[in-house]
């Protein structure tokens, strides 16, 4: 149990209980590791929330205490307007004075279709928090963070990825990749087949760009991050050649495609091959591709 | 991978390629050194973290270490350099892997680990040393590894790197391909003794039906067979553990190593080639780009070996039997040799491929070898190509006599291999032809040396192939002087050359100083082996052969007087002509005959620089042929007089109508054409004649001989020296004839004895003289002598008639004389004429007498004294005791007339003869024998002129 103190008038202490067994994930929050626990859409999330007052001499008035879980798409670039996901409200007590006391909560098998997110701008948070309602004087707040991962339950439909890069009659090469569809730990296999290659090409390499599109209440944001590059060819190839390609994403740090979260927000995943010649010209060509989560946690985050 | 630290790289590329290549050498090094150094600050983390046993980290370091290998600035020398060094750090790796994989069992961990390097060069080199290792541990997983990483590598078509890094795949490999090991091969061998056995026992037990006995051998073999494939897959699952899919595939463990290397081979080969190919940087001048082709091509060259290591290694494999490399190495080898269409790879491969397997493969697979020659690249050196095969073909043969079966197939092949060959490549040069004409000829000889007409064949495809109107180089004309010695030396007997029915007509091809030089050595080469040519036709073929040593052709230098080498070459030539012509002979007569008619044919078109040298040798061996004849047809007469039955020798030899007659009668016609030429040894040679043809007994021969010779001296020779000398000769040769009627003899001494006074110079006259003197008081000497026998004989039956008589007349014809001294044996004698000899003598004297210079006088004085000695000697009576007496007194009147410049006038040699004859004189006065011959010689005086 972790208590507490707001402004010295009293400590909260919220605690989750059903958590054994649960996976934790360790994020950064003011540049403190955090350890949440995860949970899924519809799981139960209950809990005991405990209020002692520190200073017991003075009395402390309120106009009733609440307890709410929330999600919510924070975004720092709609003028810090936060969107509440999901949220439900529990009214712990009526206004009164404030004595030390516990309750226990409990929201069964609370829908959460969202998952939780830390963006470039955007982020996705759930949140049990605690609010201590006075009148004249500042609320009194308490949250605990916890994490929420959906498996996906329907697998997206994969198609085969062919791209083709063509100037006509100095450079023809395809790629083709027999999913568009990945789960987080995949591998991405592909080929890259060469049918005229004039151009003195000198290396070629994938990279994942992740692009999070916001659409605040005036214009759209988008943020392009490339999270990583990887280098499929070294040299010039021959015509007729097929060059292998297999990459692997445990490394990365993705999360599945998003789309349309509450009408503004998405996230969506990349493949995009450089094709670079002597001078240093570029070449390339970009596809989405499709993340799932086949389980909780990526291997990298036990 | 950051675009960040990409750039730098870049922009440092660019100007390495702006500046001059003078100052790339000191930059590669400073390059080098920097990476290196660079390499080695990683390769130290590595350790560290290799130490500590952490795999994360090492993967992170070595990947970092490897990063130098991206470098494209470094000339592939200098790359391999930094190869090695990293490679060898890349242990520490492999050896952290392989304690990590021992722990636990995560070796596709490892695998997959590895593969997380964004940068494709440390990545894969990290993923080859990962997959050594995990095949290593477990070698089930070796086949899915091998193919995993072939596949992956293809991710670098970057020529040079791409290369270094398969090498890096071979190496880390080698020793993991699966292979027929020991054991197997054992069991295998088990496995087949244990059925021959069976198969042994099979008949022993069935004698009664042949027939079924053989089908169910046959059936027997076929079972062997699939039994002994099926033995192989137990034994393999047994060792290996094959994989489902392996079998299901039908690959054997060992096949995969077969096709894993022969798939690298392909793929480094590719690379290698590309090297060729790469594109140069745009902004250097034409001049730049030539040279720095050139650079690239030589420094491809010295990569070839990172190719050839895969044919080593294939090599290596037991598993590539002489049925596994017939049917599934060779040719995909030989198809990608064809495809790549590069002609360094293709001479290199294909020579490799030669030099790598046993010489027994390519016995086995000649024709496939054959089948891509005609298609490679036009510049591909093919000379060099068959060449080396026939050079190992030939190797192998001799060091494995007998192991070849099918000899003649081969050359077959070969012979069918090269028109295919010259077909094709209408670009062949004609030198390279000829060599490999030349190859494949050592190859038959060495094959088969009984089949001449092969080498025929090949001598006349090379007359083919120069056959077009163009002038031969100097480097054709070598190889065709090698091909004409290539049978010379083999052979070393010309009997089996002058077979050879194209040889002259190669030789004809060459000019005229090579022709004079391989006939030289055609010579030569008889002589060295002392060939005897027995046979008219052959003899005739040879001249063909060797014309140019005879004829003057039209392509004939003329011969410029002053140059000693030509002049020295040509006596050479000549005087080996001379003494070849000695080795053309027969033992039957006629044949013999025969063959010195040929040559005189042929000499007596040669002109008279040749004839002056070459007729002596020929007049040398007739007469030869000549005294072999009378040899034979004495012993003839010997065996008909005995036997008068039919002789059949004796017959032959009328019937070819032959006798020694007539070979003095083509003597004499040879040597008519020499006299005019060269009187001084035509001169000789009748002297010679006459005697050769005087022991034949052949008077008028002899005579005319004689008379020749005197004729020759009468119209040509005009020096007086050489008169004396000739004349000399004259009266000396005629002095040992005996086969002459006194009368003719008498004739001929008095021509002797007039062109003798007739010398010019008075001492040659009076030494000419006295040697005429001989003539006239001729001794027969020799006791073997076949006149003198017959004479002999003769005499001893006239002996017991007359024992009185000193004058014998034997057959009307000869008159001998037996003087019998008192004291001694009897002494024979063919000629005597005291008064003639006397009037020489005496002739002598006076002529000496008219000298001025006393010393000379003296000296000549002495001379003839010593002469008239010899005759007093003989106590003929031709010289008595008081001519001796006179001369003594006149040798001592002419001294005393000189008295006071004696000793300045005698010189010690003359003095010394003096001395020496006084004291002979001397001693035949003591002697028993002599002593009363002497007596009435006084010598008191000169011995009190001696004791002054």
């Amino acid at each position: 149990m972790s208590f507490f103190t707001s402004k010295g008038l009293c400590t909260i202490g919220i605690e989750l209980t059903n958590t054994q067994d649960r996976p934790i994930k360790v994020v950064k929050r003011n540049k403190k590791k955090k350890n949440l626990y995860v949970f899924s859409s519809k799981d139960t999330i209950s809990g005991v929330v405990e209020i002692k007052a520190t200073k017991k001499r003075k009395k402390l008035e309120h106009i009733g205490i609440e307890l709410k879980l929330c999600g919510v798409l924070e975004s720092s670039l709609d003028s810090g307007i936060n969107t509440d996901l999901v949220s439900s409200v529990k009214k712990l007590a009526t206004a009164g004075t404030l004595s030390d006391r516990k309750w226990q909560f409990s929201f069964p098998e609370f829908n959460m279709p969202q998952e939780s997110y830390d963006g470039v701008n955007t982020s996705i948070h759930y949140y049990v928090k605690v609010t201590i309602k006075r009148n004249y004087a500042v609320n009194i707040k308490q949250e605990k963070e916890f994490c929420v991962r959906n498996l996906d339950p329907k697998i997206p439909k994969s198609v085969p990825i062919k791209m083709e890069v063509g100037i006509e009659d100095f450079l023809h090469i395809d790629f083709t990749f027999p999913k568009s569809v990945y789960h987080l730990n995949d591998v991405i296999l592909g080929r890259i087949n060469y049918y005229l290659a004039k151009i003195n090409l000198k290396y070629m390499q994938i990279a994942i760009i992740k692009r999070e599109v916001f659409r605040a209440s005036e214009e759209t944001f988008t943020e392009k991050k490339t999270l990583c590059t990887f280098e499929v060819m070294d040299g010039a190839p021959v015509k007729g050649e097929s060059i292998p390609v297999r990459f692997f994403l445990e490394n990365l740090k993705i999360s599945p495609t998003y789309r349309k979260i509450a009408k503004r927000f998405s996230v969506r995943y990349y493949l995009t091959l450089f094709l670079i010649d002597e001078r240093e010209k570029r070449y390339f060509k970009q596809n989405e591709i499709i993340f799932y989560r086949k389980s909780i946690l990526k291997i990298d985050e036990k | 991978m950051s675009r960040k630290d990409k750039t730098p790289k870049i922009s440092q590329k660019n100007q390495e390629q702006k500046k001059t290549p003078t100052t790339q050498v000191g930059e590669q090094t400073q390059l080098l050194d920097s990476l290196k150094a660079a390499a080695r600050r990683s390769g130290f983390y590595l350790q560290r973290s290799v130490q500590e046993g952490k795999l994360s980290d090492s993967i992170k370091q070595a990947g970092e270490m490897l990063n130098g290998l991206r470098s494209s600035s470094l000339s592939p020398k200098n790359y391999y350099d930094l190869y090695l060094f990293v490679s060898d750090e890349l242990r520490y790796f492999g050896l952290l892997l392989r304690e990590s994989i021992k722990k636990e069992p995560i070796a596709s961990i490892i695998y997959r680990d590895v593969q997380f390097t964004s940068r494709i060069i440390p990545r894969l080199y990290l993923l080859i040393t990962a997959g050594a290792v995990v095949i290593e541990n477990n070698p089930k997983k070796t086949r899915e590894i091998l193919l995993d990483l072939l596949e992956m590598c293809k991710g670098v078509p970057h020529p040079t790197r791409g290369l270094f890094l398969r090498h890096y795949l071979s190496q880390m490999t080698k020793d993991l391909l699966p292979d027929i090991s020991e054991s197997e091969k054992g069991s295998k061998n088990g496995n087949e003794k244990e059925i021959e056995k069976e198969i042994e026992k099979e008949p022993k037990n069935q004698k009664s039906n042949e027939n079924e006995n053989k089908n169910e051998k046959k059936n027997e073999n076929k079972n062997v067979k699939i039994k002994k494939e099926e033995s192989k897959t137990e034994n393999n699952k047994n060792l290996q553990g094959n994989e489902n899919e392996d079998k299901k595939n039908n690959v054997l463990p060992w096949m995969i190593s077969i096709n894993f290397t022969i798939q690298n081979l392909i793929e480094m080969n590719k690379l290698w080639i590309r090297i060729q190919h790469q594109k140069l940087p745009g902004n250097i001048s034409k001049l730049e780009r030539v040279s720095s082709r050139i650079k690239l091509t030589e420094e491809r060259k010295d990569l070839c070996s990172l190719v050839g290591t895969n044919l080593v290694r294939l090599s290596q494999l037991d598993s590539v039997t002489l049925e596994v490399y017939k049917e599934r190495v060779l040719p995909i080898l030989l198809e990608q040799i064809e495809q790549c269409g590069d002609k360094i790879a293709q001479s290199y491969l294909t020579e490799a491929i030669i030099l790598v397997f046993p010489d027994e493969y390519h016995i086995h697979t000649l024709p496939d070898l054959f089948s891509i020659l005609p298609n490679l690249h036009q510049e591909v050196n093919i000379k060099n190509i068959i060449i080396l095969l026939i050079e190992r073909l030939i190797n192998f043969a001799n060091n494995n006599p007998k192991s070849i079966e099918n000899t003649f197939l081969i050359t077959q092949i070969f012979s069918k291999g090269i028109s295919s060959i010259t077909r094709k490549r209408t670009s062949l040069p004609r030198i390279h032809l000829l060599s490999i004409l030349n190859g494949l000829m050592k190859l038959s000889l060495c094959l088969h040396p009984q089949r001449i007409d092969f080498i025929n064949h090949m001598l006349s495809s090379c007359v083919k192939s120069i056959a077009i109107q163009k002038k031969l180089t100097k480097d054709e004309i070598n190889e065709i002087l090698s091909i004409l010695s290539t049978p010379l030396d083999f052979y070393n007997d010309l009997n089996i050359l002058v077979q050879l029915e194209n040889y002259s007509m190669l030789i004809d091809t060459l000019p005229n100083e090579n022709r004079r030089i391989i006939s030289l050595k055609f010579l030569e080469n008889g002589l060295n082996t002392l060939t005897i040519v027995s046979s008219p036709k052959k003899v005739s073929k040879l001249l063909e052969i060797t014309k140019v040593l005879f004829l003057d052709s039209k392509d004939s230098i003329s011969e410029n007087e002053e140059d000693e080498n030509l002049k020295s070459l040509f006596f050479r030539e000549q005087y080996t002509v001379c003494r070849f012509i000695h080795l053309l002979r027969s033992e039957n007569i006629a044949k013999s005959f025969k063959i010195l008619q040929i040559i005189a044919d042929t000499f007596s078109s040669g002109g008279t620089r040749r004839i002056k040298i070459t007729i002596p040798p020929l007049v040398f061996s007739a007469l030869q042929l000549a005294n072999g004849i009378r040899q034979l047809e004495k012993e003839k007469k010997k065996i008909l007089n005995n036997n008068n039955k039919e002789n059949k020798d004796h017959d032959n030899l009328e019937d070819i109508g032959l006798s020694a007659k007539k070979i003095f009668e083509f003597i004499h016609k040879i040597m008519t054409s020499l006299t005019k030429l060269l009187p001084l040894k035509s001169l000789k040679l009748f002297l010679q004649c006459a005697l050769a043809s005087d022991k034949c007994n052949f008077e008028p021969i002899a005579y005319e001989f004689m008379t020749k010779a005197i004729l020759v001296y009468n119209d040509h020779l005009k020096d007086p020296k050489t008169q004396y000398q000739m004349i000399n000769y004259i009266s000396s040769t005629l002095q040992t004839l005996r086969a002459f009627h006194p009368d003719n003899y008498s004739l001929l001494c008095n021509q002797c004895g007039g062109y003798s006074a007739k010398l010019n110079i008075a001492p040659h006259q009076v030494r000419a003289i006295v040697t005429c003197s001989y003539l006239f008081l001729s001794i027969i000497k020799q006791p073997l002598n076949i006149a003198y026998k017959e004479i002999k004989e003769k005499i001893e039956i006239q002996d017991e008639k007359n024992k009185n008589k000193k004058i014998v007349k034997v057959e009307k014809v000869k008159k001998i004389i037996e003087y019998k001294r008192p004291s001694n044996e009897p002494v024979l004698l063919y000629f005597i004429d005291v008064k003639r000899l006397l009037g020489c003598i005496s002739r002598a004297i006076r002529v000496a007498g008219s000298l001025m210079e006393p010393s000379l006088l003296f000296e000549l004085l002495i001379e003839i004294l010593n002469t008239c000695l010899y005759f007093f000697e003989l106590d003929s009576g031709a010289v008595n005791s008081s001519f001796i007496n006179t001369l003594l007194d006149l040798i001592l009147q002419k001294k005393s007339e000189n008295e006071s410049n004696w000793k300045q006038l005698l010189t010690k040699p003359i003095y010394n003869f003096y001395y020496l004859t006084f004291k002979h004189i001397k001693l035949c006065k003591k002697n028993k024998e002599t002593k009363r011959l002497f007596k009435p010689i006084k010598i008191e005086k000169i011995l009190k002129d001696f004791l002054k």
